[in-house]
This record gives structure tokens, C-alpha cells and sequence, in this order.
């Protein structure tokens, strides 16, 4: 499952079996993740599938009950306090004194960082309330925020110092489609800076247009990771056949190790822009990811050799990675909000 | 309040003791972190950034860098906790206690017969009695009931509302939020006193007859000496609730709930107070916090009994040493999933 | 994780920490004193010989005598002043023209004598001379003084806000010389004196009490020196009076004598079989600097009531003679005395206790109905009360003074 181009330096989040369990039940399960420098990092999984808790851990707000986990290189949470300043962060939503006004909470939570400049205090939070947007609303009580505005202020929390490394939790959350698109924006801006940015969400439109990289959590552990290419790619890839010989054309098929679908089976939006002339086509899957393939596995080229000595009349031949989507279906089970 | 004044430059001394082995070595590790990845994705930032303004990456940052800043962190706390209406109705409420009593001595002229709290039958005779009635009221119950509200929202209110995990992610750190929360309680410890102090002086001199003040002993000082006594008083009453404000903050560090850590305070402080009024349990007397709450009157006699003070202090200090370290070992130790 | 037992470290040091410093102050305390060595008869002569007239103190007080606390009454109650001890009363006992000295066993009266042995109190002293005395009783946001000074003798209570102002007879110079003759007689004890102008004559100075204990000291006590101990920072010697009876509740009185100066520091009454003391009277402080003159001034503030009356020359009661001061209270009438040394029994006789005293609610509840009527058993003494009236005390079991009252 490794996505780390090998010319990467090291990675700016590392994690090593971290494991979280919370009496009984264990929220996050011998995690292994790996956020490379200068990625936006999606963060993907339902809701509880415990993203939130890896994220507590990571900024040293949990403590992990076994594991390790590194940020910036540095060991957390022994090196809290040398890592923290240069990690912004909005963890579970925005949360701010309601009776403070914006400019005052920012005040407020710069302060709390033992080696911020008091000096440039006012500059900075007037600079960060002004990038997200909100030096309007920068006097108003919290209290009178609306949900989205409140996220704004949360993300302008996390942008008041220059940070390495932005760790976004459901950044989304609350905004009106005009405020995601600003978010998105800002997000884009801040790696274009080179900031790695690690965002979660159980949205998946979200991280496929932002991200470089994802993974995909389930029921407190990681099941995929890598590039978002590399997570489409390893989709078990299908094989479809546009054959009159629907018969023999599985045959071949299952003996090379495919898995044929059932007669008649339109699996996929794929397959759909063919015509029925030759009958519904016929589909077979890999048995695995072709990262993880063992080496016996057929190439695409050998497939149709072998459908041709088989006798099998091949009118077309695709091998589709399927859509990232399909695949975080897969990878999660479905019965959660998959799309907004 | 600036920084650079701070007499805790020497970086890390806030700091969990447990968190940075060697007390310097993290922020010079800051640095060179972004030293050494400087080539890299930070020097792209564009100047224009907020970030980017003078927030010491250039020459002498290492130094400015290392040093911790606590008392920018303490206004902070204190500006949230005054600004805050629950604050200023909580004194309000304080200094109207004495207000009420030297407008009801002087409406009905009650006051004779030893009936009441102590000291009421002598306002009529001299205003300032005024605040030493008020201050034998609000002692065992007022004020332990506003320091049990403050000390119990410390770290619970945060929690509540969730900006527990902001300061922590800032990173305030934890004994340093720790400290400040409990001076920021200390303070207004001072400040609930001075309210009945200022209000009940206020109160006493406007609608009584001032003069040479008679001490318990029926000595006679002037105006200036029992006001000097009075402040004492007062930072007796100060020093007893120290305590029960160490004791607020342990309970406000086990739960998420900031109206249970206040109640259970406020019900520690009542059940100190019926503990020490029962005789079966005079072994405990001198252990509860409450103990010498009431032995101000100490420093009303001729010459003035230290006694109480120093065994008031002794005892208030323990219970913060006690709670203190149980609060640093439970918030240290605690998982913030609020 | 190692890391996190490490953070409950200070918690579980502190406690630690605090009971060391706690168990410290004993040891410290218990660790020898070195001082030249004596006999008990030598530090017996070194108390009586005693120089001590000025001093400034504090004075502990508790009791534990098994008797139930009583409600606090207030200290305003101005019977309070039982408590002072005869030295308070003490125009009343000289000269028998007090209410509280015609009946001496007042309900009231009788109801916060029991109050005070049965509280902890802390009482300031001040003695300047044999003219000059101040005692204050330090009571939870009040303050009762008796304050002596010359011919002029001032109780004042904040509580009430009473005071009473008391003329004692003749020029100054009449006590004064009875002070001093009393203070450098070896024998200890005049019983023709005032008490209360006595030096530290109140009940609750150590030296009074210790001056009671040892003035009827006779072969049926055995004397002893236990381990030199500290007393207010002063070193003394422990002498201990162990009675070589058995009739008696009293198991063991100790009494601390300065070292330097023979002064009683401290003294406990332990009874038969108890380990822990059921009276400790004893200085916490000490200094024998004279106190300011100031201290010995008073003048009522505004608002006081002043009571005034003048006391005629003293005629004076012979003290029923026992080891213990309690019993006493009850001076006025007749009274007898049978049995000898620790186990006397003071009687007095019927019509001695009003009939309400024992309806009181508070003494009610300290009372215990017996076959020979009503009867208080403490730690240390008991009191029997008979229907008709006639009193039995002494530091006996109830049985002897059941014995002693069948027996009239």
C-alpha cells in the first residue's frame, strides 16, 4: 500500500501501528499512515471511522494507547511543544468564546501559544480574519457567526502563523457551496506555498478535487492509501468484453483467474455507453489490486490473446480502473453519506 | 505585560515537566526545523501572508523564538474572565450583599440584642462594621459559592465550549494551562473579596458614623488603623479561598461538564463547612479547608493573633500543593475528546 | 505508556510530602531535651519557687471529658464568664454579693461551665506584676477580656458588647503585696488570697491548675519526672503525679515545668486507663517580656453597658480542699468533705441544686438518671444529684458517690 514516490523527503505525518481503544471498543486500529511533505492529503471515511481520533492524536490532544506517531519529524506527543506552533489545525468543527468577537478570540488563542509575538499579534489576526474573509465580521460577538462563518474563523485560526503543515478537519462543514468553493480555493493556495495540508472529510467530492493523496479509513483502520491516481489505479480493475460469444468468453476468462460477473450484469457506468448489438457485455474482475497483483496475473494484451485462441470473437476490450468512488464504496461498505 | 518583561524567559519553565525533558532544547529544535526546511516549502511563502509579517523567522529568531511568553497568555485569560457579564454579575452580587445589610440596618435600625450575624449590632455604632458583617456572610457561603462557579468552569467551561482543544492545540501546553487557569481563579478570588470590601466601606462610611473603631478586645484604633486591619481581613478571606479554588480546579479537570464541576465545589464547600460542625469528627477539623475560614476575627484583636492567619495559610497552601498536583496529573494524563 | 504514571508522580508525592512534614513536628518534639538533671522533690521546690510576673502567652485548652458537646451557646451569654473561671467571678466569690455567686449553680450557669469543658479553647494572657493581669478568651468572632489593673477590674464580652467594671477594695498596695507574698511562698499556696488576684490565678492559666494539683500532695501520690519535653519552645521537666489509690477516676496528671524559670508550662490529667489526656492546658507561646503597659488600659467603647459596682473588703471562703478545681464551682453553700486525697467526694446538702437545674434541656441531656437521682459521669469526675437536692461530686466513680449519699 505504499504511495511514496521514492523521491520524496520524509514524510511530514508518519504513523506507526497507532491505536487508539477507548474501554471496549477500539476507535482506531494499528494505523499506518504516511502524509508526504508538501501533499494535500485527503483524510477519507465515514463518519466514526475514527479520523477525528487519529487527528486528536496526532496534534497530541489523545494519547495513543499503543503505536507511534511522528509530525514534522518530530516525535509526538513527546516534541508537543516544538511541533505545535508550526501545525495550524481546526479539529471537530470551529469552537470559539461566544462572547468574544472574532478579532478577540484570535487574540485570545495566539496568546495561548507561549512563543507567538505579542508584537505582531494585531497584524497577524487581522491578516488571517482578512484571508478567510471575515475582516467584516471581525467585531461582531462570536455569538452572532453563523456556522459557516464560525469555520471561516477557525480556519483563520489555523492560518495565524506561517505553518508547515495545516491538519483541516471537515474544513467544509456548515459552508454554503460559494464558501466550499473559497475553502477549496484557499486550500489549493496554501500547497501552492508548499504547506502540506491534511484534510479530513467523509466527502468524498471534496478530496477528489483538492487532493493529491488520500486514505481511506474504516471502522478505525486505514484500508487504502497513496496517490489519488495510484487509489483510483488500484481499484480491482474490470474487464469488459463486447463478444457475441458471451459463453466461451467466460470460460477464458475464469480460467486466466478472473472473476466473471453474472451473465447479464451491467456492473458499471463504464459499460454503459455500449450497445446491445452483441448482447450485454461480458465483465470479469481481478481478484486483487493490480499494485498488489502476484506476478502470474495477466496484462491486458494477454487477456485478448487468450480470448482469441479461445475462439472467442472479441468485438471490444476495455479494462476499466474504476472511479475513485466505486472504490471508496468498496473499500467502506456502503449505507453512508458517500456524495453530498 | 509584555513578553520580554516576563521573569519566566527561560523558555520551558511553564512547560510540563514531563513534556521536554531539557528544559531549552525544543525551541531551538523550532528552529532548526525551520531552518533546515527553509529551502524548502516556507521560503516560497509569499511575504504578503499574514504569517510572513515580522513573526521573528528572520535574524535572531532563535532567540526571540525561545523564549515563552506566559503573561500575554494570563491577560488574555483574565480579559475573557471580565469580560464576561457572569463575572460582574457574580461581584455585582457580592458587593450588594453589604450594600443590602447597611440599607437594612439603616431602614429598620435592627441591630441591638446581639440577634444576627456577629457584628451586626455594631454598625449602627461605626460603618465600618458594615464589612465585617457582610464579610461573616459571605465567607462560609458566597463567596466559596462564586469561587466554586469560577474554579469549576476553568478547564470544564473550556471543554464545554471546546476551545479546550484550541489552547492546547496553539499549544498553551497543559501545566501552563493549568497555571494560568488557577491565578486567573486567584484573581478573582481578590477580586470577589475587594468587591465585598469596597462595597461594604463604601456602604458603611456613606450611611453610618465613622470613628475610632472598637477591636474585639474593646480597644479602641483609629479610622486608619482598622481600615489597615480590614484589608488584612480581607487578604485573610483571600488567602481561605485558595483552597477551595485548587480544589475547584482538580474536580473542573475531570469532567466536560462545567455546571457539574461548579456544583460539586460548591456542595465540596458546604460539606466542608457541615464536617467541621460536627463534634464526632474533631480529628478532621483542622484538615478541612474550610477550617479557619472564620478565624479573620483574629486579626480584629489586640494585639493581633497571627496564629490563625499562619495556620489558615499553611493549611490553604497544602490543599493547593494536594489539588495542584492532582489537577497537573489528571489534565496531563487526560485524552481532550471535547 | 511510561510517560503518564510519571505526571500523577507529584500527585502522589504531595501527600507524601505534607505527612512527613505533619509527622515532623512530633519527632522534632520528642527528641531529647537536655537539661540538668534533677530530682522530683528539686523540680517541685524549682516550680514553687517560681519568679514569673510578666509574661505574655497563649494558653491551650481542650477537654475531652466524654461528655457530649454542647450547642454553642454564643459567647455573649454573659454567664459565659463562669468560664474565666472564679478569677472572672471573681468580685462574686470574694465577696458574695453576686447573683452568681449566691447561687452559684444557676442553670445557665452550670450549662456553659459544661459548654467550655467540653470545647477547645485558646485563651491570651498577659501578666505584668501582681497588679497587672489580662486574659483574653479567643471565641469564633468574639472575645471575652478581664483585664486587672490595680484596683480596677474589667470584664468585657464583644459579643454582648457588656462590660462590667469592678472596684476592688483598698489602695493598690494591699494586693500587690499579697501577690508577691504569695509568689516567693514556697508553700505555694495561700488559701487566704483572692484567688483571682492571684497571678495567672484563672483556671485556665497552667500555673493555677498545676498550684491546685500539687497543694494537696500527700503520700498517696506518687511523684515522678518523666522525659524532659518542650513546651512553647522552652525546655522543661515533666513531673508526673500518678495517685497510688485506686478509688479515684484520675489516672495520671503531668505537669511541665520551665526549665529556667519553674513557671507550670503545661499541664494534662489523664484518666485511669486512657492513653490520650481528658484536660491539656498548656502554652503554645511564650515570652516573658513584660507586655506594653497599653495592654492593661481599657476603657469601654461607645455603646457598651457598663455595669459598676464596688467590691468591700474580702471575706474570705476556705476552699474545699481537692486535687481537682471542677467541683468547686459550688463554693457557697456548706459543704463537707469525705474520703481523703485523690478519691475525696465533696457533698453538699439538699436544696443545694434548684430543681430547674436538672429540667435544663442542655444539662438534661448530660444527665443520666441513676436509682440515687441524677448523675454526670465524665472522663474525670462524676456528680450525682439526688432527688432531694443534695449534691455528691468528686473524681470517683458514680458507685462512690451513690455509696456516700446512701450513706447520710
Amino acid at each position: 500500500m505504499s504511495g511514496r514516490p521514492a523521491h520524496t523527503p520524509a514524510p511530514v505525518i508518519e504513523t506507526h501501528g497507532l491505536t487508539k481503544v477507548f474501554g471496549r471498543q477500539t476507535a482506531v486500529a494499528g494505523l499506518d499512515l504516511s502524509v508526504p511533505a508538501g501533499s494535500v492529503f485527503g483524510f477519507l471515511g465515514p463518519n466514526g471511522s475514527g479520523k477525528t481520533t487519529t487527528i486528536r492524536m496526532l496534534l497530541g490532544l489523545a494519547n495513543a494507547t499503543s503505536g507511534s506517531a511522528s509530525v514534522l519529524g518530530e516525535d509526538m506527543p513527546r516534541r508537543l511543544d516544538a511541533v505545535l506552533p508550526r501545525v495550524g489545525a481546526l479539529v471537530e468543527g470551529p469552537a470559539f468564546y461566544p462572547f468574544l468577537s472574532g478579532t478577540a478570540n484570535l487574540h485570545r488563542l495566539d496568546a495561548a501559544d507561549p512563543h507567538s509575538q505579542p508584537t505582531t499579534r494585531r497584524q497577524r489576526v487581522a491578516g488571517a480574519l482578512e484571508r478567510v474573509g471575515l475582516q467584516h465580521a471581525a467585531a461582531k460577538k462570536v455569538k452572532a457567526y453563523s456556522l459557516g462563518m464560525k469555520q471561516r474563523l477557525g480556519l483563520a485560526n489555523a492560518l495565524l502563523r506561517p505553518r508547515e503543515l495545516l491538519v483541516l478537519d471537515e474544513p467544509t462543514n456548515g459552508l454554503d457551496p460559494q464558501g466550499t468553493r473559497e475553502v477549496r480555493n484557499l486550500v489549493r493556495s496554501l500547497a501552492a506555498e508548499g504547506i502540506t495540508v491534511f484534510v479530513s472529510s467523509h466527502l468524498l467530492a471534496e478530496v477528489e478535487q483538492i487532493c493529491t493523496h488520500a486514505a481511506i479509513m474504516r471502522a478505525g483502520q486505514l484500508v487504502a492509501q497513496g496517490t489519488l491516481a495510484a487509489l483510483r489505479a488500484a481499484g480491482r480493475p474490470l474487464v469488459v468484453v463486447r463478444t457475441p460469444d458471451a459463453g466461451p468468453a467466460r470460460g477464458v476468462l475464469a480460467a486466466l483467474g478472473l472473476v466473471p460477473g453474472p451473465a447479464g450484469l451491467v456492473p458499471g457506468p463504464a459499460t454503459q455507453a455500449v450497445d446491445d448489438m452483441d448482447g450485454p457485455p461480458v465483465t470479469a474482475q481481478f481478484p486483487s489490486a493490480v499494485d498488489a497483483a502476484p506476478a502470474g496475473t495477466p496484462r491486458a494484451e494477454e487477456i485478448v490473446a487468450a480470448l482469441v485462441r479461445g475462439g472467442v470473437r472479441v468485438r471490444g476490450f476495455s479494462m476499466e480502473s474504476g472511479s475513485l468512488e466505486d472504490r471508496f464504496v468498496e473499500l467502506t461498505g456502503e449505507g453512508f453519506d458517500v456524495v453530498r | 505585560m509584555s513578553g520580554e518583561s516576563s521573569p519566566e524567559g527561560h523558555g520551558g519553565g511553564w512547560n510540563a515537566p514531563g513534556e521536554e525533558p531539557p528544559a531549552a532544547a525544543p525551541y531551538s529544535a523550532v528552529a532548526h526545523g525551520r531552518e533546515g526546511s527553509a529551502p524548502g516549502p516556507v521560503a516560497g511563502l509569499p511575504s504578503g501572508r499574514p504569517g510572513a509579517l515580522p513573526d521573528g523567522r528572520p535574524a535572531g529568531a532563535p532567540t526571540a523564538r525561545a523564549r515563552a511568553r506566559t503573561w500575554p497568555f494570563l491577560a488574555s485569560e483574565l480579559s475573557v474572565m471580565f469580560r464576561r457579564r457572569r463575572t460582574w454579575a457574580m461581584l455585582a452580587a457580592l458587593a450588594a450583599v453589604p450594600v443590602l445589610i447597611a440599607v437594612a440596618v439603616r431602614v429598620t435600625g435592627a441591630g441591638s440584642g446581639g440577634e444576627g450575624p456577629a457584628f451586626l449590632d455594631r454598625i449602627t455604632h461605626n460603618g465600618l462594621f458594615v464589612v465585617l458583617t457582610a464579610l461573616v456572610l459571605c465567607t462560609p457561603l458566597f463567596l466559596p459559592l462564586t469561587v466554586g462557579v469560577v474554579s469549576g468552569d476553568t478547564l470544564a467551561g473550556e471543554a464545554g465550549l471546546g476551545t479546550l482543544r484550541y489552547l492546547l492545540a496553539a499549544p498553551a501546553g497543559r501545566a501552563r494551562l493549568l497555571l494560568v487557569k488557577y491565578v486567573g481563579t486567584a484573581v478573582f478570588c481578590a477580586a470577589a473579596t475587594s468587591a465585598v470590601l469596597l462595597a461594604g466601606t463604601v456602604a458603611g462610611l456613606a450611611l453610618f458614623p465613622s470613628g475610632p473603631v472598637p477591636l474585639l478586645s474593646g480597644d479602641l484604633v483609629d479610622v486608619w488603623t482598622a481600615e489597615g486591619r480590614i484589608v488584612l481581613v480581607g487578604a485573610y478571606v483571600f488567602v481561605s479561598l485558595l483552597g477551595l479554588a485548587a480544589v475547584g480546579l482538580f474536580i473542573s479537570t475531570l469532567t466536560d461538564v462545567p455546571v457539574g464541576a461548579m456544583a460539586a465545589t460548591v456542595v465540596l464547600a458546604i460539606a466542608a463547612q457541615v464536617l467541621d460542625a460536627l463534634p464526632q469528627l474533631d480529628w478532621l477539623h483542622p484538615w478541612l479547608f474550610s477550617h479557619w475560614w472564620l478565624g479573620f476575627a483574629d486579626l480584629l484583636r489586640q494585639p493581633v493573633e497571627w496564629t490563625s492567619f499562619g495556620n489558615n495559610a499553611v493549611l490553604q497552601l497544602g490543599y493547593v500543593l494536594v489539588f495542584g498536583a492532582l489537577a497537573y496529573g489528571r489534565f496531563a494524563t487526560k485524552d481532550v475528546l471535547s | 505508556m511510561t510517560r503518564q504514571w510519571i505526571r500523577w508522580m507529584p500527585a502522589a508525592a504531595m501527600p507524601a510530602v505534607i505527612a512527613a512534614a505533619v509527622l515532623a513536628g512530633p519527632l522534632q518534639a520528642s527528641s531529647t531535651v537536655d537539661l540538668p538533671h534533677r530530682t522530683p522533690q528539686q523540680v517541685l521546690a524549682l516550680m514553687a519557687g517560681n519568679t514569673v510576673h510578666q509574661l505574655s502567652g497563649t494558653v491551650q485548652e481542650s477537654a475531652r471529658l466524654g461528655l457530649p458537646q454542647l450547642p454553642d451557646l454564643g459567647p455573649g451569654s454573659p454567664g459565659q464568664r463562669a468560664s474565666l473561671g472564679p478569677g472572672a467571678s471573681s468580685g462574686a466569690t470574694a465577696g458574695g454579693t453576686s447573683a452568681a455567686a449566691r447561687n452559684p449553680l444557676k442553670a445557665a450557669t452550670i450549662t456553659r461551665l459544661l459548654g467550655f469543658l467540653t470545647g477547645p479553647h485558646t485563651v491570651r494572657v498577659y501578666l505584668d506584676g501582681a497588679g497587672r493581669q489580662r486574659v483574653q478568651v479567643l471565641d469564633k468572632l468574639a472575645e471575652r477580656d478581664l483585664i486587672h489593673n490595680g484596683t480596677t477590674v474589667w470584664t468585657y464580652n464583644s459579643a454582648t458588647n457588656k462590660a462590667t467594671e469592678t472596684t476592688l477594695p483598698g489602695p493598690g498596695m494591699r494586693n500587690p503585696r499579697l501577690h508577691n507574698a504569695k509568689m516567693h511562698n514556697p508553700k505555694l499556696h495561700n488559701p487566704k488570697l483572692p484567688r483571682a488576684l492571684a497571678p495567672g490565678a484563672f483556671e485556665q492559666t497552667p500555673s493555677a491548675l498545676a498550684a491546685e494539683l500539687v497543694k494537696g500532695l500527700d503520700p498517696t501520690t506518687q511523684l515522678s519526672l518523666g522525659p524532659n519535653t518542650k513546651v512553647a519552645k522552652r525546655g522543661a521537666y515533666e513531673l508526673q503525679l500518678i495517685p497510688r489509690t485506686t478509688k479515684t477516676l484520675i489516672g495520671k496528671v503531668t505537669i511541665a515545668v520551665d526549665a529556667a524559670t519553674g513557671l507550670p508550662l503545661r499541664v494534662t490529667v489523664t484518666a485511669r486507663g486512657q492513653d490520650s489526656a481528658a484536660v491539656d492546658i498548656g502554652f503554645s507561646t511564650l515570652d516573658l517580656a513584660a507586655p506594653p503597659a497599653s495592654t492593661f488600659m481599657f476603657t469601654p467603647p461607645p455603646g457598651t453597658s457598663v455595669t459598676r459596682r464596688t467590691v468591700p473588703a474580702p471575706k474570705l471562703h476556705p476552699h474545699a480542699v481537692g486535687p481537682r478545681a471542677h467541683a468547686r464551682t459550688h463554693a457557697a453553700p456548706k459543704v463537707d468533705t469525705s474520703g481523703t486525697g485523690w478519691a475525696a467526694i465533696t457533698e453538699a446538702p439538699a436544696g443545694t441544686v434548684p430543681s430547674d437545674l436538672t429540667a435544663a434541656p442542655a444539662v438534661a441531656r448530660l444527665l443520666q438518671p441513676v436509682p440515687g437521682g441524677h448523675a454526670l459521669s465524665t472522663a474525670l469526675f462524676t456528680v450525682l444529684i439526688t432527688p432531694g437536692g443534695a449534691l455528691y461530686a468528686g473524681a470517683v466513680p458514680l458507685a462512690a458517690l451513690e455509696q456516700a449519699a446512701a450513706a447520710r
